[in-house]
């Protein structure tokens, strides 16, 4: 141990430490929990501190470090509960998403701030660089900056609220201010433009840009994750997982680790039962095979599950973990899907406890098929048929915050789990059997959860925690490092799409889709995604004729499982280039053609009925659609027209090129997905709002609150708001299809209004008024016709002390039997090298139906950071292993997503749209954004180089391979 | 001697400058120097971070110096000079980092006003700002319109350290020309003995050795 002696947030410190313990641990051991840990490799920024005013990666210092010098963290921005400009106007432009990487996005801006008061937008992203963020796609993080560099240089930033237009009848007078036309390349950020149609009701609350709820905390560093929580006595588990793509475990000794000292319970399969189940958070009863158990005698992955251990440091439990001798018998591994369902081909799963795999011979987990007309007549009565065979990688979450999770016995004896996770009650259900506790003896707790994409949509770790508590009795915190997120965590399913198009005139008349969709080493997701996409994939264009054959095999490679787009995106891809490669065939032009056959509002959706997800699906009509508006809208405002004939025929080395794809989504699962939500009123006439509904970053909690604020006429500020804990608030699925706007909106709306028919009652009592309904709720008030009133915390106080005393409150829960698509028009614009095949991005542009924008700036956010991450999934990402089945670019520093100074230009449209179903006519938002990158960009690249690129990532080299083979 | 940290230019004989980076200067100071040359500032920006740039000494990165493969690229066609701990004299940067066992570093001279010397560098990434899988720099040295220096530095293309081509002494005692630059490139090509990974292939690497050599000697034309 040593004295270091520093000075923390302007404090002198002196204190004893590990002088080579990472900095990172030394702070966070401090209770500075704005320090942040993605990775301890260097790759990730999370841990970014300022020395001497520079920012520095905590975890690539030592504790020495800091002697002598002045260290800066979040916790020390603020002064007596101010926060500085930089934290304040975080919270306004949402550079907050999850918020995991905001500490140390605020220290770099801060550090830049300090030596250049009027950085430009390029310097701001420079000086970000180093810091990553999965959310937010920069944009309005850079807006943060800047806003706040004009506060501290005493200007006026002016309001954060988007442009406001009013959608014209007639799309072709839709009015683009010249400045977003970008005629010049322009690079400045631009406010997103909402179009909404002219009679759209008023509101006061939803369509505000509010401020996120529990922005303040997250701005402050103050205790919100997983990781910032623990519990006297804590031990620290560690998972070891196997080397080997597929073996069986011939012999496992862990005697020598359970030796040694501090190290608290280690276990193998030796000592569980052996309970199947699936990962997947999904609703009750999933119907994938339940083909894992907690630990097995089998690997069937580089990263799979073999032990785990409870030790009082992580540095010991790691330790433990070399101890663990494990004898292997090796296994010939199938790392391809193409070689899954092969004669001879290796069983991934020979088990004979595992029901419900097809044909578990040739590792073929579901056999899925629809069709609706005649495919086969209608391909021989085509005028021009066109084949496209395309391939979409396996692209990782890399969510910054790590799976993770504590777990504790409460002083009832109740097993408490706190956990990074999706979905808190399917956990709470899932793991019940496999710790052999009832689920009434179980709480899940999901604090703040640092990204998750879907990634946290699977219970992977809260089983094997619980265990090593119930079987040490102790708190035990458990979570994967950084390289076992890439080798144990989930990805995007890998999809080989076959599409057959059959075309008479310009009318689309069949639609064939084959996909063989990987699902790595387990099925949990497997029936779900490849439906998903199949569904989207066929109805976006909705051809008379159409059919779906889906093969999901397994392979020995990392479980692949739900992320943000969830099949759809794949099959997006894939339709969008085959429908311009089809237009270009007919010589038509391409948004015409594709304006002609897209799913129009008022049809019917002619598979939903046998394609539910995992299900029989239920009957459905397309009741709004944007698309019209989107890609006018979006035309316009990229100049499409005129750039794509300029850029035909264009000679040199640097070419332009510019692509559009239309796309759509869902909100939730039609008839399966379910949110629920309490309001109570409070003796001030603020309400509590418990929902189950969980925030993983997108705003849910705080779009939620509008809603509410809404129908109640209160500000949103009157609400403290309280998701997803399995013991406090209502059950909700959790987050994922695109569900929290739409199923538990529809929930919070409904709880609302009923709490606001309580109110109306008591406070027409009060006013001695005969007909309730008559009353306004408005400003804290509720105003009688004749201009008298009370205010909602007299109707409080009275209701609960004085007159016919109750307690105002209601519960409301929603399942709808829809889920209506939102729209959209995405646009790229590229610039190819044709000489190295570089294909450089020089702007996005998304014009967006999610029919009602409730938050104008959380919906700007999700779509800027679902365009980021779709130009990682198009353009550079994918998880590579070698032929062992290892991955080979298992950290943030060789898998590379792009950072701050390397994303285009993003702009944002909205066009509004008023979904009949919808909580204030929303549909949902999140998952759409991410669907329309690839094909576009493909489309653009076309459109530069006259290549076709139907393989993604779109590497540099493949372009370049593509290039060379254009030219023979 | 000079102090722990200091940063001194000295004006050569034959008019040039060069910058004397004691080898505590961290590698931020480097960058914020308004002379440095604009390969350097490329080199260290963009892939790496402002974050490596504040924990990074030069002492450091000549120590081990994997890390920041632009940076020595740019550092070999500036001419970059080691100046050795204890008076035992300089070493030029190349020799120093091939050394099988590095002595200790007092000091790196870097010249940052040669006249005739024209820098240029160029990547091809898997992303705009990611580790280049191949980059090029050059550095020629061209007097009454005679190149009398020449260097070719290019990583991703060779299987161990190795950054110097030897191609590029075709381009010395001769005026520039696209002839000369086409036998450096067909040379170069034969010279490089590029590893294949998930980035970029062998022949993809080799390719775009050509292609990049060819475009930072153009730009230095
Ligand atoms: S935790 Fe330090 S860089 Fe990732
Ligand atoms: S807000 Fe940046 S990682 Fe989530």
């Amino acid at each position: 141990m040593t004295n270091i002696t520093f000075e923390l947030n302007g404090e002198t410190c002196q204190v004893q430490a590990d002088g080579n313990e990472k900095l990172l641990d030394f702070l966070r051991g401090l209770s500075l929990t704005s320090v942040k840990c993605g990775c301890r490799e260097g790759d990730c920024g999370m841990c970014t501190v300022l020395l001497d005013g520079l920012p520095v990666r905590s975890c690539m210092l030592t504790a020495e470090a800091a002697q002598g010098h002045q260290i800066t963290t979040l916790e020390g921005l603020a002064h007596n509960g101010e926060l500085h400009p930089l934290q304040e106007a975080f919270i306004e432009t949402d550079g907050v998403q999850c918020g995991f990487c905001t500490p140390a996005q605020i220290l770099s801006a801060k550090a830049l701030l300090d030596r250049n008061s009027s950085p430009t937008d390029d310097e701001v992203r420079e000086a970000l660089s180093g810091v990553l963020c999965r959310c937010t796609g920069f944009v309005q993080i850079v807006e943060g900056v800047q806003r706040a560099a004009a506060v501290l240089r005493g200007e006026d930033p002016g309001d954060v609220d988007l442009l406001r237009k009013v959608l014209p009848e007639d799309l072709a007078r839709i009015d683009i201010p010249e400045d977003h036309i970008r005629r010049r390349g322009e690079r400045s950020i631009l406010k997103p433009i909402l179009f909404t149609p002219a009679n759209t009701p008023p509101t006061n609350v939803v369509g505000r840009p509010e401020r996120k709820v529990d922005g303040r905390k997250l701005v402050m560093g103050k205790p919100a994750f997983t990781d910032d929580f623990s519990r006297p006595g804590m031990l620290y588990g560690a998972v070891l997982t196997s080397p080997h793509a597929h073996a069986r475990i011939r012999k496992i000794d862990a005697t020598k680790a359970e030796a040694l000292r501090g190290v608290h319970c280690v276990l193998t399969y030796k000592d569980l039962p052996r309970v199947k189940y699936t990962s997947a958070g999904q609703s009750y009863p999933q119907l994938t095979p339940y083909d894992q158990v907690s630990l097995d005698n089998k690997v069937r992955h580089v990263g799979d599950r073999v032990a785990v251990v409870a030790a009082e440091t992580r540095k010991l439990a790691q330790k433990a973990l070399r101890l663990i001798d494990v004898e292997y018998e090796l296994l010939p591994a199938i790392l391809d899907a193409r070689d899954a369902m092969k004669e001879g081909a290796a069983v991934i799963h020979d088990e004979d406890d595992t029901e419900a795999i097809a044909d578990a011979r040739h590792n073929l987990v579901h056999r899925l098929q629809a069709a609706v007309g005649d495919v086969e007549e209608a391909l021989q009565d085509a005028e021009l048929v066109v084949e496209g065979v395309y391939h979409t990688p396996k692209q990782h979450h890399a969510q910054m915050e790590h799976h993770l999770c504590m777990s504790y016995w409460d002083e009832d004896e109740r097993l408490v789990v706190v956990s990074a996770t999706q979905v808190p009650f399917h956990v709470r259900r899932i793991i019940a059997p496999l710790i052999g506790l009832p689920v009434k003896k179980i709480r899940v707790i999901k604090p703040r959860i640092g990204g998750g994409f879907g990634g946290k949509q699977d219970m992977l770790l809260e089983d094997l925690c619980a265990l090593l508590t119930i079987k040490t009795g102790k708190p035990v915190n458990l979570e994967y490092s950084r390289r076992q997120e890439f080798t144990s965590g989930r990805t995007r399913h890998v999809f080989d799409i076959h599409y057959t198009a059959g075309v008479k005139g310009d009318e689309l008349l069949a639609l064939d889709l084959y996909v063989l969709a990987d699902t790595g080493a387990y099925g949990a997701h497997g029936l779900t995604v490849p439906m998903a996409g199949g569904f989207k994939g066929l109805t976006l264009y909705n051809a008379p004729n159409s059919r779906f054959l889906c093969d999901v095999v397994y392979t020995n490679t990392a479980p692949a499982g739900a992320f943000r787009g969830y099949g759809s995106m794949q099959c997006m891809f894939a339709l969008e280039v085959l429908m311009e490669e089809v237009a270009e065939k007919l010589g038509i032009d391409v948004v015409e053609f594709k304006r002609k056959n897209l799913i129009k509002a008022g049809e019917p959706m002619l598979l939903a009925a046998q394609m539910g997800e995992g299900t029989e699906g239920i009957p459905q009509t397309m009741d709004t659609s944007g698309h019209e508006a989107c890609i006018a809208a979006g035309m316009k405002a990229m100049d499409y027209e005129a750039k794509r004939k300029a850029f035909r025929n264009q000679t040199g080395r640097y070419r332009k090129g510019i692509g559009m794809a239309a796309v759509f989504h869902g909100s939730g699962l039609a008839g399966l997905d379910m949110g629920a939500c309490t309001l109570k009123i409070n003796d001030d006439g603020s309400f509590n709002m418990t929902i189950g509904a969980t925030d993983i970053g997108t705003g849910s909690d705080t779009i939620l609150g509008q809603m509410a604020a809404e129908v109640l006429g209160i500000p949103l500020d009157d609400l403290i708001i309280y998701s997803s804990d399995t013991d406090f608030t209502p059950f909700d699925v959790g987050a994922y299809a695109s569900s929290t706007t739409y199923v538990s909106g529809g929930a919070v709306r409904k709880a609302a209004l009923e709490v606001r028919r309580q109110v109306q009652v008591h406070a027409a009592k009060m006013l001695d008024i005969a007909d309730p309904e008559s009353l306004v709720l408005k400003d804290r008030k509720v105003i009688a016709p004749n201009g008298e009133y009370v205010t909602m915390g007299e109707v409080a106080l009275s209701s609960l002390h004085q007159m016919d005393q109750h307690q105002i409150m209601a519960t409301a829960s929603n399942v709808s039997h829809k889920s209506p698509p939102p729209t959209a028009a995405q646009f790229v614009e590229v610039t190819v090298d044709m000489e190295t095949g570089e294909v450089t991005v020089d702007r996005m542009l998304m014009a967006v139906d999610c029919g009602r924008v409730i938050n104008t700036r959380t919906a700007a956010g999700q779509v800027t950071g679902g365009m980021a991450q779709a130009l990682g999934f198009a353009r550079s990402e994918e998880t590579v292993h070698n032929d062992q089945g290892r991955v080979l670019n298992a950290r943030f520093g060789d898998y590379h997503i792009f950072k701050a100074n390397e994303l285009p230009v993003m702009d944002v449209i909205f066009v509004e749209t008023n979904d009949p179903s919808g909580p204030f006519g929303a549909k949902s938002i999140s998952e759409l954004t991410i669907d329309g990158v690839a094909p576009a960009l493909v489309n653009a690249v076309h459109n530069a180089a006259g290549i076709w690129v139907r393989e993604l990532p779109l590497k540099p080299e493949r372009v370049w391979q593509a290039l060379q083979d254009k030219v023979g | 001697m000079m102090k722990k940290g200091s940063i001194q230019k000295v004006v050569m004989k034959n008019g040039s400058q060069v910058l004397q980076f004691d080898v505590n200067v961290l590698l931020d100071e480097v960058i914020v120097q308004a002379s440095i040359p604009e390969v350097i500032k490329q080199a260290l920006s963009g892939s790496v971070t402002w974050q490596q740039r504040n924990e990074t000494s030069l002492a450091r990165f000549l120590a081990g110096s994997s890390q920041f493969p632009a940076f020595i690229l740019a550092l070999l066609v500036c001419d970059a000079v080691v100046q050795l701990d204890g008076g035992q004299g300089e070493m030029d940067l190349n020799n120093y980092l091939l050394s099988k066992k590095r002595q200790q570093a007092a000091a790196l001279w870097i010249p940052v006003e040669v006249p005739g010397r024209k820098v240029a560098m160029a990547k091809i990434g898997l992303t705009p700002a990611g580790r280049g899988i191949v980059i090029a720099a050059a550095g020629l040295l061209i007097e009454d319109g005679t190149v009398n220096g020449a260097r070719l530095a290019l990583s991703g293309v060779w299987p161990n350290k190795h950054w110097l081509s030897t191609a590029a002494d075709k381009l010395v005692a001769a005026p520039l020309s696209e002839d000369s630059i086409q036998a450096v490139v067909q040379a170069l090509q034969e010279e490089v003995d590029p590893p294949s990974d998930y980035l970029g292939s062998a022949a993809y690497r080799r390719a775009m050795a050509g292609v990049l050599s060819r475009q930072v000697l153009e730009a230095c034309g």
